[in-house]
Parts: structure tokens; sequence; C-alpha cells
């Protein structure tokens, strides 16, 4: 093996038996026996890769592919059946936060013990105490009993551990959803600490759109098997196809390639001071009165009323327009058009010329980013729903630019 | 750089092969002594966490088993005939058996489900599972400390324990106990992951062992030549070894049972003897349960 890589893998398969009893287990060893008494499950059948240090690698695949069972052998937990892996660096994986918490004792009791497994010695543990308690945000919980605490709480306990080991190797497993909108912040940021000081990180995640922004690149799963591993947009974006193509619930798709929604619209951080949208509104850019009803041709404008009471902070936006039945028509992040605001207060308006739509209804969702694109401060739907209808006869979702064109061939009819 | 890796092609997963880096286990057991610590506390504080008695509960149970022992072996089965109140001596026979039994067999039955137990250490944490059992193993050996003190103290009082030097060995013999307790408990962690029914058969098959084992009887009493075979056949318990060897040490000496006219002379053996066979013993089940645990390792995640 190549001591070049800082996770490297080859040949690697898993395979699950399913015996119908324990006992079937013994009793198929038996001579006398014929025929294997199990049923064989295959999580993964043939994964090679390798990734330099530094890099950051995303995995991508539907529910069964064998992301976890391959993310659980190279944390350990597991092992394979066929194929060899080898990872070079301190490793600490971000699956499962506070799984050898002791619900009777304290969070304190609960921190020396998870450093313990992590394999702190006492006085690195010591040492970090301080550090791991100011992370998690728990103040004077620390000295409560776990099963007392929320499950945000006991996450966040588990995620200020696990960082506080300073791994070389990073193995995450939809972390960004770690505790409250202002706690995943911190994740995020930690996690992008851990990418600017170049440690290798391998991330899970069933949001796209998350893998496209952290990762350079990405792995697709499919049935056991690294369908495609190349650049993150690359891989995304053909595994968002195929996804589409599959679906059976089509009022799902495209939501993945854009920010997940983490918290219900309705319910605002409680905290006036945090960065949010406080209106958005679909207007006449003409008028600049807010209006729902509109025909293809027509410029179109989104107002967004945007405050940040809160520290100075680089901000980004983006919108989303989307069918009523879910089809995500297009969306743009203001980053991607080098725009970004760091105002007090201010407002934000996306001018959409020569509207190319058609009939339809249209939801349109607008996010509140940090500069990276990665946290979402807030997320509301604009106020008014778009409404395109037609004015001439043309069919389907939009207008393509078109024209016709008529060349004949041989003579004139009839002479 | 620390490297970790795994290949699934070139791992063999023999027993034999598994049982060769078994010398290396000490020395992993004290590189996780601070882990290993965390986990005496929880186990020792876990159990009783809650309740109003606390820690006292560890000694209530040994000391309420000699309570129905003596009752039924001393009044019931005893020597109605002659009259006589069971003596101190044979008192303290019964209690010094009883602690070192119960705590070799809490050991023995906490270590059975220690793995089944941690499942969630087991399949969510890279964790060094063969160290499970060792919390356990320590909790039943501290339980007997206490016990051992009072017994010693109640000898004393009575003038029927004669602590000499050899108390220094106790340690030496917790030592084996630990060791033995840890290479049958390792085994039988592994057993019960495969099937959850070991550890109910266990817990019969180890009544049966603390019966025939010299723990509320004389091997003396058992009369004529069938006594000499079945006395034969008690070097080969490992328990009664550990046994005889926890009372020397504690200071039981060879004394004579009165019987109305006949005198029956209890004997304990010698010390050596016990702790060489002690350590055979020690040595022969924690390379068995070693290897057959690290040779399934492997696929415990899976099964719990």
């Amino acid at each position: 093996m190549n001591p070049r890589y800082a996770i490297e893998v080859q040949g690697l398969a898993k395979t699950y038996r399913i015996y119908g009893n324990p006992w079937h287990r013994l009793i198929e060893r038996m001579p006398w026996v014929k025929g294997p008494m199990h049923r064989e499950i295959p999580a993964l059948r043939d994964i090679s890769f390798q990734i330099e240090p530094g890099q950051c690698v995303g995995v991508v695949g539907r529910n069964g592919a064998g992301k976890s069972t391959l993310l659980k052998i190279l944390t350990g937990t597991t092992f394979p059946t066929r194929g060899r892996y080898t990872l070079r660096g301190r490793v600490a994986a971000l699956l499962e936060l506070g799984a050898g918490f002791h619900q009777d004792f304290t969070g304190r009791e609960n921190i020396f013990m998870n450093a313990a497994m992590l394999g702190f010695s006492r006085q690195e543990a010591r040492r970090k105490f301080d550090e791991i308690l100011a992370f998690s945000e728990l103040g004077e919980f620390i000295d409560a009993p776990i099963r007392t605490y929320s499950s945000g709480m006991g996450a966040r306990l588990g995620f200020s551990v696990a960082v506080a080991t300073d791994p070389d190797v990073l193995i995450i497993d939809e972390i960004l959803a770690v505790g409250d909108l202002q706690f995943q912040r911190k994740c995020v940021d930690k996690i992008w600490d851990y990418k600017a000081r170049g440690k290798t990180m391998f991330f899970c995640s069933h949001s796209l759109y998350d893998v496209r922004q952290i990762c350079e690149q990405a792995i697709w799963l499919r049935d056991g098997r690294v369908q495609m591993m190349a650049d993150s947009v690359m891989v995304t974006n053909e595994y968002a196809t195929w996804e589409t193509g599959k679906r059976d619930h089509p009022d799902q798709a495209g939501f993945e390639t854009m920010p997940a929604a983490q918290f219900d619209p309705k319910n605002p951080p409680e905290d006036e001071h945090h960065p949010r949208i406080l209106s958005a509104q679909l207007i006449d850019p003409k008028t600049g009165q807010p209006r729902e009803v509109f025909a293809p041709g027509d410029d179109v404008a989104v107002r967004l009323h945007i405050r940040n009471a809160r520290k100075p902070e680089t901000l980004g936006v983006a919108i989303g327009v989307m069918r009523s039945e879910g089809t995500l028509c297009f969306a743009h992040q203001s980053q991607f058009d080098g725009l970004q605001f760091d105002h007090e207060e201010c407002f934000v308006t996306l001018h959409l010329k020569n509207l190319c739509l058609l009939s339809g209804e249209f939801n349109l969702p607008v996010w509140l980013l940090d500069h990276r694109g990665v946290h979402r401060f807030h997320e509301r739907p604009v106020e008014q729903k778009l409404l395109v209808q037609n004015r001439t006869k043309d069919l389907g979702l939009f207008l393509q630019q078109h024209e016709w064109q008529v060349e004949r061939v041989g003579g004139v009819r009839g002479k | 750089m620390i490297e970790r890796g795994y290949d699934a092609d070139t791992a063999r997963h023999s027993v034999v092969r598994a049982l060769l880096p078994v010398v290396r286990y000490p020395a992993e057991i004290w590189r996780h002594r601070y882990l290993l610590q965390n986990f005496f506390r929880r186990e020792l504080l876990g159990r009783f966490r809650g309740s109003a008695l606390g820690i006292v509960w560890v000694l209530i149970h040994p000391v309420f088993l000699f309570a129905i022992y003596y009752f039924v072996f001393g009044y019931v089965f005893g020597r109605p005939a002659t009259g006589t109140a069971p003596s101190p001596a044979f008192a303290l026979y019964l209690f010094s058996g009883v602690l070192a039994f119960t705590s070799f067999g809490e050991g023995l039955i906490r270590s059975c489900t220690c793995v089944v137990d941690n499942g969630n250490l087991v399949k969510k944490v890279a964790f060094p599972s063969e160290l499970l059992p060792v919390p356990p193993i320590l909790v039943g050996l501290t339980v007997y400390l206490v016990g051992a003190a009072v017994c010693l103290g109640t000898g004393l009082f009575y003038g029927v324990l004669q602590p000499d030097w050899t108390l220094l060995l106790l340690p030496v013999v917790l030592l084996l106990q630990f060791l033995m307790t840890l290479g049958l408990g390792l085994f039988l962690a592994n057993c019960n992951v495969f099937a959850r029914d070991t550890s109910h058969l266990w817990g019969i098959l180890q009544t049966a062992w603390m019966f025939l084992t010299p723990v509320f009887w004389y091997p003396h009493q058992i009369p004529g030549e069938i006594g000499d075979s079945l006395r034969a056949a008690f070097q080969w318990n490992p328990a009664y070894s550990l046994i005889q060897a926890h009372r020397l040490v504690l200071g039981a000496r060879d004394f004579d049972l009165r019987e109305g006219e006949t005198a029956i002379a209890v004997t304990f053996g010698s010390l050596g003897d016990h702790l060489l066979a002690c350590a055979c013993w020690a040595l022969a089940l924690l390379a068995l349960g070693y290897g057959v645990f690290m040779s399934r390792r492997h696929r415990y995640a899976d099964l719990v």
C-alpha cells in the first residue's frame, strides 16, 4: 500500500449473513449438514479508492447503497469480509455521537469516560476539559446526569469531545444537524477550520448541496459499488440526474440539491439578533409593488429585507423557483454570482428579466446563508406565490428561445 | 504516523494465531488503565446509584447467602444428634468459601454478558472489546476484599483464624483469581454473543459448580473408598484450589472436627500446591478464552 495516501481502500466487500436461528450458525458447520442455512446480504461488493491527505471527499448514494457500512468499516467498528483498508494519522469519527454515554452519570463524568475511550490519557483529558466544556455550551448542566439532557445537548457534548481529539482524518456522518441553529454554525465553522488546516475529511451526507459546498471530490455509491468518483460537482450532478429519473415520488425531486431546510420557517430563531430575512416579496420591478400574476416575457423581481443585528458578518442569499409539485426549475445563489454583503440591514433584490417560465404555480424558497454558503441562518418562502399565465398557446414548463425554418427540397409540386 | 487498517484477505481467524498476542494482553490492560478505571467506577457506582443503601449492597448478598447456608447446613443437616451448635470454625469455613466463590462467580456471570450488555460500545465505537470483562471482575474482587476484612476480623475474635506472613500472598491469590475469571469470562462472553442461551445455561452450571466445590462441606466428610477417589477428582476442580488458597491465606489452619466420639481431621493442603494449581489453571483458561475471543472478535459488531 502506498504511504502517500491518507485513506486507502482496496477491493473492500462486506456480506452480512442472516440466520433464522442463532443455533443454525453452529449446526451449519456440522459435516452432515448440506448447503448453507443462511441468506447472504451483500452491503458492499467491491470498493476501491484512495484519498490524499488534505482532501475532503463526500459520499453520496441512496439509503442502503452501503454508505454507513463503509463508514463503520473505516472507523473500525465492523470488519470487512474481503479486501483491505489503511488509514494514516489520528482518526476521529463523528458518527453516533455520544454512543458511549452512561445515562446515570453527569456530563462531567461522561466527558472523562468518553475521552478515555477516544484514547486520551488522564492528563490530556484534564487539559482539554475546559475547552470541551466551553465548546459544548452546557454550562452548569455539566454536573447534571445525562438522562436529564435533551437529545440536542447530548449530541453537543458528543461532538465537543470528538473534535477535541484534533484528528488528522475526520470521518463524518450527517454532522451538520447537531443541536440548535447556533451550535450548527459552530460545527460548520469547526469543520471548515479542519479543512483550512489541511486535514483529511471523509464526509457522508444526503445533502448534495453540502457535499458540493464542502468537498472537492465525491464518491457515488450504488448497490455496494463505486459508481463514480470524481470532482464533487460532477458526481452530485450525475447522481441527481440518475436519482430524479429513478424517483417514485416526484414531489421530492430537486430538493436535496438545495440547502436542506433545518427548521420550520414558521418558527424563526428566537434570538432577535440572529441574521434573518424580515420579509420576502415578489414584486413588479417597474412599480416596486407586490404582484403575483405574471406572463412569460415579463420582468420579475424578488425583494428581500434582511437584518443582522448581531456582529457584522458576510452573508449571502439563495432563491429557488419551484413548481407546486416540487420540481426545482432553477435556483440562484448570490455567492455564485459574486455577491455578498455585510450590512446591518439591507434590501437585496433579485431581478429575473424576461421570465421564460410557462403557465403554472411556483413557490419561491429563500435561504439566508453564511459567506461560504454552507450554514443556513434562516429559510422562508416568498410571501406571494408566482402565478404565470400564458398568453400564447405554448406548452411545457418554460419558453425556450426558438425560431422555425423550412427548406424546400426538390422542384415545385404539380409542375 | 499512526497507521490503522485491516486486511480481510490475510487476516486468519484461527484460535491458535489469535492466542499468541496474549503476551501483549497485560500491556494492553495497563495501557488502557485510565479507561478501565473509569469503567470500574461506572460499574461499581452505576450498580448502586439511586439505591438508599448504596455500596452496602455489595456485602449484603454474600452475608445473606452465608446466613442461609449456616442455618441449613449448620442446624438442619448439621449435628442435631450431638446437640451441639455449629462451631465458629464451621461458620468461618463457610463464610470464607461463600465469599470466595461468589466473587469468582459474580465475575464470571458479569463477564459472560459483558459484550452483549455493552452492545452500543461494540457496535458504534471502535472499542477494544477484550477489555470489557476486566471492570466487572475487578468489582467482584473489591467486594471480596471488603468481605475478607470482615471475615478476618471475626476469625481473629474467635481465635479460629491464625493469619501469618502468608496474608501477604493475598494479592497473588487475587491476581490468579483475576486471570482465571478473565480467561473463562472471555470464553463465555464469546459464546454468549453467538447464542444468548449461554448466560442462562451458565447460571445453572455455576450453581452446580458451587455445590461440587467444598464451599459448605468438608472433603474429608465423604466416607469410604468413594471418598478417596472423589477427593482425588476434586484436585481437578479449579475452584477447589482457588477457595482453599483463599482460606489458607486468610489464616485457616487444619483442625479436628469432633462428632461425638470420632474426630475428622480437616486439612486445607499446602498453599504452594494450591497456588501452583491456580497458576496452571489461570494460564490455560486465559489462553483458551483469549484465543477464542480474539479469533471471533471481528464478528461481534454484527451480532450484538
